[in-house]
């Protein structure tokens, strides 16, 4: 039987995927969204018992990751950058087959690595991984701002995968601090990306080179 | 109670926000006066924490609380004469951030729990990122891009070193609290592989915030950028507080045998 678990963990992956075709920003940020919701109903299915502060926690993640993170960045480029391609430094196809061979690599990886609760779901690791390689990914191989703040944001998706799922040590209220940390990390990175919308007119970094150590 | 070492400058750096720009400069030498004299009521051992399984006192913690107050109090007093010569655009934007970094790194340095730490820095990054952007310049902004998004992916590192060094202690079937000092009484328990793993990333991670190469490239960009205040402080924090953050896993990694871990501390 196929554990519920694994059907969402799927869904992320494709979303990557996905993440590393698309070439217009709304795209990107819309597929974002996706993997935040995705990302944050994992503990509902995980299998442990869920308690009343834990559920709320859940919600709140939900609202945070799915809608305040990416709504956030799209009212940031709401007025220019809306159907901005992402200037890729790396093509769309070459991306795509390097998010295919990164999930073939984080799965040969994760089957090598003695988790803790192996109980949970064979794909967990895996994914945690290639979110963490693919958020890397845009962060290099894009020269648009608001695609490196997305590639950020896919790294933390697959560090609150490995957080929630592995170590139930951390109190709610740790937790919570984590994630109020990273909603005003991308707040001050959206304010940021407007600055620079202003400024420079463009949102593409290859501008942003007159500082050189 | 410990903790209103940090609070202080956090509710008046939140009130420098909607003062005036003269109250605002009043508030900054006064929030720098009550965190000297707290720091040493912290020195001589006078306050305990209410949140014990947080915040504790330390001595590594109380030297970088010391030297970072002194100096802060120092600074304060110079930054008035700075922001009547300069022309700043929005002076309550600057006294809020510089007193809201103060607090942020006054927990850093308090702090015993390794989430609440990774807060703790993250929240420095943040609070900091507006000391740069001070002078609305084109250069400052680049600087102020390339400041808040290596640091956030650095210490994003960070706190995926700390969910593995959890780990380490699920795996060791370790039942104590993720602080410090607790974990040092069980270093032995804690499975090496996975604790090996925590603590390169935290290396990584903390070691992009404190500029070692190569994750430096941040560094010298936005101190030649930020106003000369915002300057002096960070270099107290950048180089105090992140050393002692790594050396403090390391305090609690040292018993399981790696010796090629410890040689830079």
């Amino acid at each position: 039987m196929i554990h519920p678990v694994d059907t969402i963990l799927s869904l992320a992956l494709l979303s990557i995927l996905f993440s590393f075709g698309s070439s217009r920003l709304p795209g990107l940020i819309k597929v974002m969204a996706f993997q935040g919701v995705v990302v944050s109903i994992v503990p509902l299915f995980i299998g442990h018992e869920i308690s009343t502060g834990g559920m709320v926690f859940t919600i709140v993640t939900l609202v945070i990751r799915g809608i305040v993170i990416p709504g956030c960045i799209y009212m940031a480029i709401k007025r220019v950058a809306i159907g901005r391609e992402v200037e890729p430094i790396v093509g769309y196809h070459a991306s795509i087959l390097a998010g295919l061979l990164l999930i073939v690599g984080a799965t040969f990886a994760g089957h090598h690595i003695d988790v803790p609760d192996s109980s949970v779901s064979a794909l967990l690791l895996p994914t945690a991984i290639s979110l963490l390689g693919a958020g890397m990914f845009l962060l290099m191989a894009r020269r648009n701002a608001i695609a490196m703040v997305l590639g950020y944001i896919m790294m933390e998706n697959g560090i609150y995968l490995v957080g929630t799922t592995f170590s139930v040590r951390a109190r709610h209220i740790v937790e919570f601090g984590i994630l109020l940390d990273v909603l005003a990390g991308v707040m001050i990175m959206a304010v940021i990306l407007q600055n620079i919308k202003q400024t420079f007119d463009d949102v593409d970094t290859a501008r942003l080179r007159t500082l050189k150590e | 109670m410990l903790e209103i070492v940090f609070l202080i400058p956090f509710l008046t750096g939140v009130a420098a926000f909607f003062l005036p720009n003269k109250l605002g400069r009043g508030l900054l030498v006064l929030s720098g006066a009550i965190h000297l004299i707290l720091s040493v009521l912290v020195w001589i051992g006078r306050l305990a924490p209410i949140l014990p399984e947080y915040f504790a006192v330390t001595p590594e913690g109380l030297l970088s609380l010391l030297v970072i107050s002194l100096l802060f109090f120092l600074i304060s007093i110079y930054t008035i004469a700075y922001l009547k010569a300069s022309d700043i655009h929005a002076e309550n934007i600057f006294t809020g951030s510089m007193l809201l970094f103060l607090s942020t790194m006054t927990m850093v340095t308090l702090s015993d729990h390794i989430m609440v730490m990774w807060i703790a820095i993250e929240a420095t990054t943040l609070a900091s990122a507006p000391l740069i952007y001070t002078h609305r310049s084109a250069a400052s902004l680049e600087a102020t891009w390339k400041y808040v998004l290596i640091c956030s992916v650095g210490i994003a590192m960070a706190l995926l070193g700390s969910v593995l060094v959890t780990v380490a202690m699920d795996v060791g079937k370790v039942d104590a609290p993720i602080s410090f000092s607790a974990m040092t009484a069980v270093a032995q328990q804690l499975d090496p592989l996975w604790l090996k793993a925590g603590f390169v990333f935290i290396l990584v991670g903390y070691g992009t915030k404190m500029g070692l190469a190569p994750m430096h490239t941040w560094l010298p960009d936005a101190h030649s950028e930020a106003p000369s205040p915002a300057s002096a402080l960070s270099p107290v924090y950048f180089s105090t507080a992140p050393i002692w953050v790594s050396s403090k896993p390391t305090k609690s990694c040292t018993p399981p045998a790696w010796p090629i871990f410890q040689a830079p501390f």
